[in-house]
C-alpha cells in the first residue's frame, strides 16, 4: 500500500469522525503546547537571565582588584602581589583572547548643576575612555574627546535631575507623608525624567577637604561629550539609579590633586591613592575566560570571574525544563488515553469495514499501519493546533510581562526546535497511543466481522 | 482451477461437535460458471468461505491455482486473495465514504497500484457494468442492483483468478436479479472468468452452467448444463 493511500485513509476518518477528532486533538494540542511553552519557558528564562547576569555580572570578563586598596603593607619581600601596575596591564593586554583591558578608578559620588538650576547626582570614576565601547557600552550621542575637562555619562546620569526647589519640596512631602505609596510613586516617576545633557557643560560639586564638618566646594567644569545608551533588557526603573560618569585617568589626577592640596599632610583614602582601584579584562569568548584567568594569577594578580553563576543558573534551568517538560508530557499522557479510547472505540465501529478490507485482500501490516497513520495524523494535526495555542500563550504571558514589568521587549520566545520537539511529541504520542487499537483492528477476524445476523 | 479433496468441516461448540461438510470432492475447471446449491444449513455458506480461505478445514484440501489455501498463514492468505480471489456480497458490503470509484479501486490499493492506473482500471470496469454515470456517487445515492454492480465490479479489478459469489441476488426483486445473474453470464464469457455462486434458489442455479449440490453437509449432485437447462 502506497504512504499516500495510507494518508488518504486516514485523514478521510479523521473528517468523518469530527467530535472525537476534534476532543482528541484539544487533548493533544493542550498537551504540545504545555511541552513547548515550558520548553520556551526554560531557554527563555534561561536567556534572560543570561543577558541579565552578562549585563550585570559579566561572564566574559575577569575583574582584577587591586589589592594595594585594602592592604598596605608594602613591607613584605612580596610587594607587588596583588597589585595592578601599568607594566602587568601591558602584559595583559598582549596576551591571546584579550579583547580589551579597562582600568577604573572610583573617585566618588559627588553633585553637580547644570544651567544654574537642574541638579544632580553622579557616580564618578577615571577610566581609559577609549575602552568604554570594548565593554559594550554604546555611545546614545557623541563619544570620547582629546579635550581635557570632559565627561562621558551614562543614560541614568541624565534621569530625576530638579531644582532646588523641587529637590526641597520632595524631601518636605516625604518626611510629612513616609508611608504613602502613591506619593513614592509619583516620586519614582519623577526620577525618570530625562534632561539633555549632551554637550552640555556641567559643574561638577566635589568637595575637596572631604570633611562633612569642614566642607569645601570646589566647582570643576565638566562638558558633556558622550551619553551611553541604556543597557538592553534594563528597566527604567533600574537604569535611574545608574548615574555613573567617565572622566579620564588625567582629570581624575587633577581632582585628587586638587583634594590633596586642600588637606595636606592627611593621606587620601587606599582607593584614591592607588593609580587603579581594579581592571578589567574583556574576553573574546566564555570558553577562555577560565585559561587566561589562570595566565592573569601567574602575573601575582588577583583576578575574579564570574563563570560559576552561570553553570549555577544552567544547573536551576534544567531543573526548570526538565520539571515542565515533565509536565508536559504528563498532559500528553493523560491525551493519549483519550486516543486510545476514541481508537479502540473506533475499531469496533469499524470492524465490519475492517472485514470487508480483510477479504478483499488486505493484510494484518496494512491495517495496522491504517490505524497507525490515522492516530499520526491525529497527533500531527494536534501538534499543529498545539503551536498555535503555545504562540498564544506565548504572546499572552508576554503582553502580561510587559504590562507589569514595562519595557518593549518580548521576553518570551519560541525557537524553531522547540516547535519540532512539540510537534514530535505530538505524532509520538498519536502514534504510541494508536498501538493498541491498531493491533486490536488488524486481530479482527474477517469472517465474524462480515456475517450479519 | 480449483480443487477440493476429502474436504471435512466440523464446528466445535464446547464438547459438541457439530459436522457441517462431510467429505466434499469437486473441481472447478478455467472459465466455469459454478452455482452452488442448497437450501439453509446445508453447509453451502460454510464451504464457499473455506474455498475463500476465511476459514480453515478440519479435514481435507483446497487447492487454487494449484495452492493448497488450508496450509497458508493469514498473511499469505491476504496476499493470496489480494491477487486471486474476487468477492460478491449478499449485501454489497459498499464502504459507504467512498464513492463508487473508490469502492471499486480499494482492492487495487492494497496491491499498491498506482491512483492513475486504478482509476482507468475501475472506469473501464464500471462502464462494463453499466454504471459509467455513477462513478463518483456514493452507495447510498444507488439502487441495490446499482450497488450489486459496484461490488462485482470491485471483484473484478483484480483480474482474480475465481470470484465467489455469495447469494449475490439475495437482496434483490426479481428483475433485478435476473439483470445480475445476466451480467454474471456475460462477464464469465466475455472475460472468461471462474465464477462460484452461492444460491438457495433453484432459479439462479438454472442460470449456471453447472450445479453442485448440498444437502446437510454432503455433496448430493453435480449437474452439468445440457442445452441451457442443468439436469
Amino acid at each position: 500500500m502506497r504512504i499516500r493511500d495510507y494518508l488518504n485513509i486516514g485523514w478521510d476518518q479523521l473528517k468523518r469522525r469530527k467530535v472525537v477528532t476534534a476532543m482528541c486533538t484539544i487533548g493533544i494540542a493542550i498537551g504540545s503546547a504545555a511541552i513547548i511553552v515550558a520548553l520556551s519557558l526554560g531557554e527563555s528564562a534561561q536567556q534572560y537571565a543570561q543577558e541579565q547576569v552578562n549585563s550585570f555580572l559579566k561572564i566574559d570578563e575577569i575583574t582584577i582588584t587591586n589589592e594595594a586598596n585594602t592592604s598596605q603593607d608594602s613591607s613584605s619581600s612580596d610587594s607587588d602581589r596583588g597589585i595592578i601596575t601599568k607594566q602587568k596591564l601591558d602584559i595583559i593586554a598582549q596576551l591571546p583572547h584579550v579583547k580589551a583591558v579597562g582600568t577604573y578608578k572610583s573617585i566618588g559620588n559627588f553633585g553637580f548643576s547644570v544651567d544654574e538650576t537642574k541638579e544632580g547626582r553622579l557616580e564618578l570614576t577615571a577610566t581609559n575612555l577609549e575602552s568604554l565601547e570594548a565593554f559594550d557600552n554604546k555611545f546614545k550621542q557623541g563619544g570620547i574627546s582629546e579635550q581635557e575637562n570632559t565627561v562621558v555619562l551614562s543614560y541614568g546620569a541624565m534621569m530625576g535631575l530638579m531644582d532646588q526647589e523641587a529637590m526641597e519640596a520632595r524631601d518636605k512631602q516625604i518626611r510629612a507623608n513616609p508611608n504613602d505609596e502613591a506619593l513614592w510613586e509619583q516620586f519614582r516617576e519623577m526620577d525618570k525624567i530625562v534632561t539633555p545633557l549632551y554637550q552640555k557643560q556641567l559643574k561638577l560639586k566635589v568637595d575637596v577637604t572631604q570633611d562633612l564638618n569642614n566642607p569645601k566646594i570646589v566647582e570643576i567644569p565638566l562638558r558633556v561629550v558622550g551619553v551611553l545608551a541604556k543597557p538592553s533588557g534594563v528597566s527604567d526603573n533600574q537604569v535611574s539609579w545608574m548615574k555613573d560618569a567617565y572622566i579620564s585617568h588625567a582629570l581624575a589626577d587633577q581632582i585628587t590633586d586638587l583634594m590633596k592640596a586642600a588637606r595636606p599632610g592627611t593621606e587620601l583614602t587606599p582607593e584614591l591613592s592607588a593609580e587603579f582601584n581594579k581592571a578589567v579584562v574583556k574576553v573574546d569568548d566564555i570558553k577562555n575566560v577560565e585559561t587566561l584567568d589562570k595566565t592573569i594569577k601567574k602575573l601575582r594578580l588577583t583576578p575574579q570571574n564570574n563563570l560559576h553563576q552561570q553553570d549555577r543558573l544552567a544547573e536551576q534551568f534544567a531543573i526548570v525544563r526538565t520539571v515542565a517538560l515533565g509536565v508536559g508530557l504528563f498532559v500528553l499522557f493523560i491525551a493519549s488515553i483519550s486516543i486510545v479510547v476514541a481508537m479502540t472505540m473506533s475499531t469496533y465501529q469499524r470492524r465490519r469495514q475492517i472485514g470487508i478490507m480483510k477479504v478483499l485482500g488486505a493484510n494484518l501490516a496494512q491495517i495496522r499501519n491504517m490505524f497507525i497513520v490515522e492516530s499520526a495524523l491525529l497527533g500531527l494535526v494536534g501538534g499543529v493546533f498545539g503551536i498555535l495555542f503555545s504562540y498564544w500563550v506565548v504572546w499572552g504571558i508576554n503582553a502580561l510581562l510587559m504590562a507589569t514589568e514595562g519595557g518593549d521587549q518580548s521576553i518570551l520566545f519560541i525557537s524553531t526546535w522547540i516547535l519540532g520537539v512539540g510537534i514530535f511529541f505530538a505524532v509520538l504520542t498519536g502514534i504510541l497511543s494508536g498501538i493498541y487499537p491498531a493491533i486490536s483492528a488488524s486481530r479482527t477476524d474477517a469472517l465474524t466481522a462480515i456475517k450479519r445476523d | 482451477m480449483l480443487r477440493v479433496e476429502h474436504l471435512s468441516h466440523v464446528f466445535r461448540n464446547g464438547s459438541e461437535d457439530t459436522p457441517v461438510l462431510r467429505d466434499i470432492n469437486f473441481t472447478i475447471h478455467k472459465g466455469e460458471i459454478v452455482a452452488l446449491l442448497g437450501s439453509s444449513g446445508s453447509g453451502k455458506s460454510t464451504l464457499l468461505n473455506l474455498m475463500a480461505g476465511l476459514m480453515k478445514p478440519t479435514e481435507g484440501t483446497i487447492l487454487i491455482a494449484d495452492q493448497a489455501i488450508e496450509k497458508m498463514s493469514e498473511n499469505k492468505l491476504a496476499e493470496f486473495r489480494r491477487t486471486n480471489i474476487g468477492f460478491i456480497f449478499q449485501a454489497y458490503e459498499l464502504i459507504s465514504h467512498m464513492t463508487v470509484r473508490e469502492n471499486v479501486e480499494l482492492p487495487l490499493v492494497f496491491q499498491g497500484v498506482k491512483p492513475s492506473s486504478r482509476k482507468e482500471r475501475a472506469l473501464s470496469l464500471l462502464e462494463k457494468v453499466g454504471l459509467k454515470e455513477k462513478t463518483e456517487m456514493f452507495p447510498s445515492q444507488l439502487s441495490g442492483g446499482q450497488q450489486q454492480r459496484v461490488s462485482i465490479a470491485r471483484s473484478l479489478i483484480t483480474m482474480p483468478t475465481i470470484v465467489f459469489a455469495d447469494e449475490p441476488t439475495g437482496n434483490l426483486d426479481t428483475k433485478t436479479e435476473n439483470e445480475i445473474i445476466d451480467l454474471l453470464v456475460e462477464l464469465n464469457q466475455s472475460l472468461q472468468l471462474t465464477f462460484v455462486i452461492v444460491t438457495h434458489e433453484k432459479e439462479v442455479a438454472d442460470r449456471t452452467k453447472r450445479i453442485i449440490q448440498l444437502r446437510d453437509g454432503y455433496l448430493i449432485d453435480q449437474m452439468v448444463e445440457t442445452g441451457g437447462q442443468a439436469t
